[in-house]
């Protein structure tokens, strides 16, 4: 068994054990791809739509909306904010599945096609979200959450041994203990932090090719590059016609229209 | 000489005929008045700009009065009059609109007012500029409005005008809205029973000011997102006719406002009693309004001044200040229950859809134009999703028309046309188009369609065979196949669908749970010592009793007695002082035992005994009496030891 064959199947048990049993298929999902694998991207990405409107929220479901307006986007009927509706498809779904290496590498290659089309126009691809966040919103709650309840365990072993264990024991049962309270002692913490930072974080994507930075009154705010198409951006608060976006240390405003949130279930 | 002067004659007939018998031509023109030359710095004067239009002239618009100097101008207020002029003995109607501001001097120096200009037929016409001096000092009466009334009947004075002892007639004071007509001054002069009584809908159970006060109304109570519902805004006043002054627009942020009524200038006043009080209700604004998102959207207030002469100055100098409360309107998304693929939020209203295809035969990478017809109440969208069709590559469509508002109602329709490329050859089946959108007033959801039939693409001779593949999807040459490889997916897996975070207690758990067992090691260990300390408390000498000591001397020896007595002496010199006399050397026993606070005698006896007794447990030595003589020799001692105070310090 090669290396590669041995990951599929070591990630294809982590998924059915992590996410339980295996799925059917979907008459709505199956129809999408047919008309998908037909050309008919608008029909498809109507019917995706459609089922975001009704406010299902499933990361198949984005996954395939995704692939829908990004094969939209690479087609010749290409439309302004394809590849960012295609971005904010693929970023919502692993949002909802942490583990999803397709969706991990079809926004990675989403991403990439974007920021070639922007290279060639001189433009730069701006990040907007903190590394902290970023980092925190990649950890999952639950691992840590394991690993701070294994790292307990593990610490009150070592207490118990070294209080009341054999003489021999005693400093096997220290090391144990001092090792597993420093794992504890940081990711009990993270476990923390990424569980409230995945409540909190309000996510949105640039689905506009351009989306000018605007100040409180929706004037253009003059010397600031505007952000571009599938730029991930933290969105605080919406007023009217208009979203509020953490941008670095400071904030600033873009239309609303041109920013897709991506959907999580709180 | 004679025919000289007939000629004469004639000659000056024909000039008086051209220049009398015939109108004169009159062209548009726009004037600016204004009574004020000096004021004083806040005193508040007002500027006409009058744009005089004759019945072929087109409409005025757009007043404008720079102004140069410091002030504050409120306005332009805007009304229009008709009047009929005689000029050369021919009678013609002129319309008149007439821009009022309002400008109050901050600093005194000089202002120049103008040139104002009205936009008539696409072009601006100017008026004269006007100067007028500001110098410090106390406001004074506002000067009049005018410095000279328009006459209603177009004689070129005002038969109601100033009087020649500088009174109006029915003592009108400059502040008075400008009438409209001059049946206005009688109807204010005999009071509000000369207006027409409101409809029912403008009653209201109770007044909230005595003065004047606004109120706002929806035409319903809740809507769905791309549904239009009526704002309409009154202003009620009980001090006689008023008109609005320097009013600020409701914030409408999450609506498209399309406006039916935009000034109360020309709208009619209603009398209506509230509470047994008469008051005047004037519409001031009619907006119909698109809500854009769903949620508890907020209609932001409205201000305006109502001016006249029963209003007083409250929070204004130009005259009484009100607000309409801001209202909230709950909206919603259209049902999701029949919801049909491809509707759009926003799309609300009843729609019919047309459309024209021309030509229909074309060459192969030849262009042909769909054209489609959109129209129907409600807010009609101004995009349509096309069909997907193997063989053509939809341009990006030229939108036409506009919606507006028709009794209270959103009415409109556009057009849009697209210029389509035929990529391939043969007969194309354009297929139809589709406008699924929600009918408010049914609750259901409706779908225009139009149908767009077929073309026939002929070959271009060299271009390549049609291609089998019905996918319009191709990739830009230089794309990664990589993305195209990526397939959609046909299944739903499972996920975890509550993003929930690991329970706070259970980390808290976690983090407490080491610590909380060692604390639970530790306490046998606390137990322990805290037992040895009770007990050492519990045998605390309570009570001397020699009686025991001298049995035990008896059964046991001199030198168990001693070590006894050594006992009960350290002990109690260690309860009186503090001091640890074991670890202390006999011989600084007595100045310690002093430092320490017992009686230098005491002290003294204590150490000479505890010498003696530290030899008698080492030393047999001595008779019987000797022995017996311990005891009874060290009991004074210990009993005064015993009954001495204590002198024990906090740190031992």
């Amino acid at each position: 068994m090669s290396k590669r064959s041995l990951t599929i199947a070591l990630f294809s048990f982590w998924t059915f054990a992590a996410f339980g049993a295996p799925s059917t298929e979907d008459p709505e999902l199956a129809q999408a791809k047919v008309e998908i694998s037909e050309g008919k991207l608008d029909q498809a990405i109507a019917r995706l739509e459609s089922a975001a409107d009704t406010g299902e929220v499933h990361p198949d479901v984005a996954f395939s909306r995704g692939v829908a307006y990004l094969r939209r986007a690479l087609s010749e009927r290409a439309k302004p904010g394809d590849h960012g509706q295609a971005t904010a498809g693929f970023r919502e779904t692993l949002l909802l599945r942490p583990g999803d290496q397709e969706a991990a590498l079809a926004l990675e290659q989403t991403r990439l096609a974007v920021a070639r089309k922007s290279a060639t126009r001189g433009e730069q691809v701006q990040d907007t979200l903190g590394l902290g966040e970023r980092a925190l919103l990649w950890l999952d709650p639950w691992v840590l959450f394991w690993l701070s309840v294994g790292a307990s365990a593990l610490t009150t072993l070592g207490v118990v041994l070294v209080r009341v264990g054999p003489r021999s024991a005693k400093s096997a049962a220290s090391l144990l203990a001092g090792i597993c309270a420093s794992v504890l002692l940081v990711s009990a913490p993270l476990t923390w932090l990424a569980a409230t930072t995945a409540e909190s974080l309000d996510l949105g994507i640039i689905i506009a090719e351009r989306a000018p930075l605007l100040d409180e009154a929706g004037r253009a705010r003059k010397g600031v590059a505007p952000l571009r198409e599938a730029t991930e951006v933290r969105i605080l608060e919406s007023r009217g016609p208009l979203l509020r976006l953490s941008f670095g240390e400071g904030t600033s405003f873009v239309r609303a229209d041109q920013v897709r949130r991506l959907r999580l279930p709180r | 000489m004679r025919t000289g002067a007939a000629v004469a004659l004639l000659a000056a007939a024909s000039v008086l005929t051209t220049f009398v018998g015939h109108p004169v031509a009159h062209a548009a023109e726009v004037r600016a008045e204004t009574a004020a030359r000096r004021v004083a710095v806040g005193q508040t004067f007002t500027v006409e700009v009058t744009a005089i239009l004759d019945d072929g002239d087109g409409s005025a618009q757009g007043p404008k009065l720079p102004i140069q100097g410091a002030a504050e101008v409120s306005g332009p207020s805007i009304f229009s009059q008709r009047r009929v002029v005689m000029r050369n003995f021919d009678v013609t109607t002129e319309n008149n609109v007439v821009a009022t501001y309002e400008i109050t001097p901050t600093q005194p120096g000089r202002l120049v007012l103008g040139p104002g200009s009205f936009t008539v037929d696409g072009r601006r016409l100017e008026a004269n500029t006007l100067t007028v001096e500001v110098v410090e000092g106390p406001a004074q009466a506002a000067p009049p409005g005018r410095t000279r009334r328009r006459d209603p009947f177009g004689f070129g004075h005002d038969p109601f005008g100033q009087d020649p002892f500088g009174q109006d007639p029915f003592g009108r004071q400059p502040t008075d809205p400008p009438s409209q007509s001059p049946f206005d001054l009688f109807r204010r002069r005999s009071g509000l029973s000369a207006y027409p009584d409101a409809p029912a809908e403008l009653a209201l159970p109770n007044a909230p000011n005595d003065i004047g006060f606004l109120v706002a109304k929806l035409d319903q109570p809740e809507a769905v997102i791309g549904e239009p519902v009526v704002l309409s805004i009154y202003a009620y006043g009980a001090r006689g006719a008023f008109r609005e002054v320097s009013p600020t627009e409701p914030a409408l942020s999450d609506f498209l406002s399309y406006a039916s009524v935009e000034t109360s200038h020309e709208q009619p006043f209603y009398r209506t009693e509230i509470q047994g009080r008469e008051f005047l209700v004037v519409k001031l604004r009619e907006l119909v309004l698109v809500p854009l998102r769903a949620g508890q959207l907020e209609i932001g207030s409205m201000r305006a001044i109502l001016r006249g002469r029963g209003y007083p100055s409250k929070n204004s100098p130009l005259g009484t200040l009100t607000e309409s409360p801001p209202l909230r309107l709950p909206v919603r998304e259209p049902p999701q229950t029949d919801r049909p693929p491809g509707y759009r939020l926003g799309d609300v209203g009843r729609f019919e859809l047309a459309a024209t295809v021309e030509p229909r035969e074309v060459e192969q990478a030849g262009f042909f134009s769909v054209k489609l017809s959109l129209s129907g109440r409600g807010n009609v969208p101004g995009s349509i999703d096309m069909p997907e069709v193997p063989g053509v590559v939809w341009g990006e469509p030229t939108v036409r028309g506009e919606v507006s508002v028709e009794d209270r109602e959103l009415v409109g329709s556009r057009t849009l046309e697209f210029t389509v490329r035929a990529t391939t050859a043969g007969t194309i089946e354009l297929g139809k188009i589709s406008l699924p959108h929600f009918d408010p007033a049914t609750e259901r959801y409706r779908i225009a369609t139009a149908a767009l039939g077929s073309i026939h693409v002929t070959p271009r001779a060299g271009a390549p065979a049609p291609s089998q593949d019905p996918s319009p999807s191709t990739a830009q040459p230089g794309e990664p196949t990589l993305l195209l490889a990526i397939e959609p997916r046909t299944n739903k897996g499972a996920w975890r669908a509550a993003r929930s975070a690991p329970p706070v207690w259970g980390l808290a758990a976690a983090v407490l749970a080491p610590g909380l067992v060692w604390l639970l090691l530790l306490v046998p260990t606390a137990l322990g010592a805290l037992g040895a300390r009770l007990r050492s408390g519990r045998s605390k000498q309570r009570h001397l009793d020699f009686g025991p000591l001298i049995a035990l001397e008896k059964e046991k020896g001199r030198a168990e007695l001693a070590r006894e007595l050594e006992q009960i002496a350290y002990r109690l010199i260690e309860e009186k002082t503090g001091l640890r006399a074991r670890a202390i050397l006999k011989e600084h026993l007595a100045a310690r035992m002093t430092q320490a606070g017992l009686l230098g005698q005491l002290a003294s006896d204590l150490q000479a005994l505890l010498i003696e007794l530290d030899a008698a447990r080492f030393h047999v030595a001595g008779s019987t009496e000797a022995e017996a003589s311990l005891a009874e020799r060290a009991r004074p001692i210990l009993l005064s030891l015993w009954k001495a105070p204590s002198a024990r310090k906090d740190t031992p």
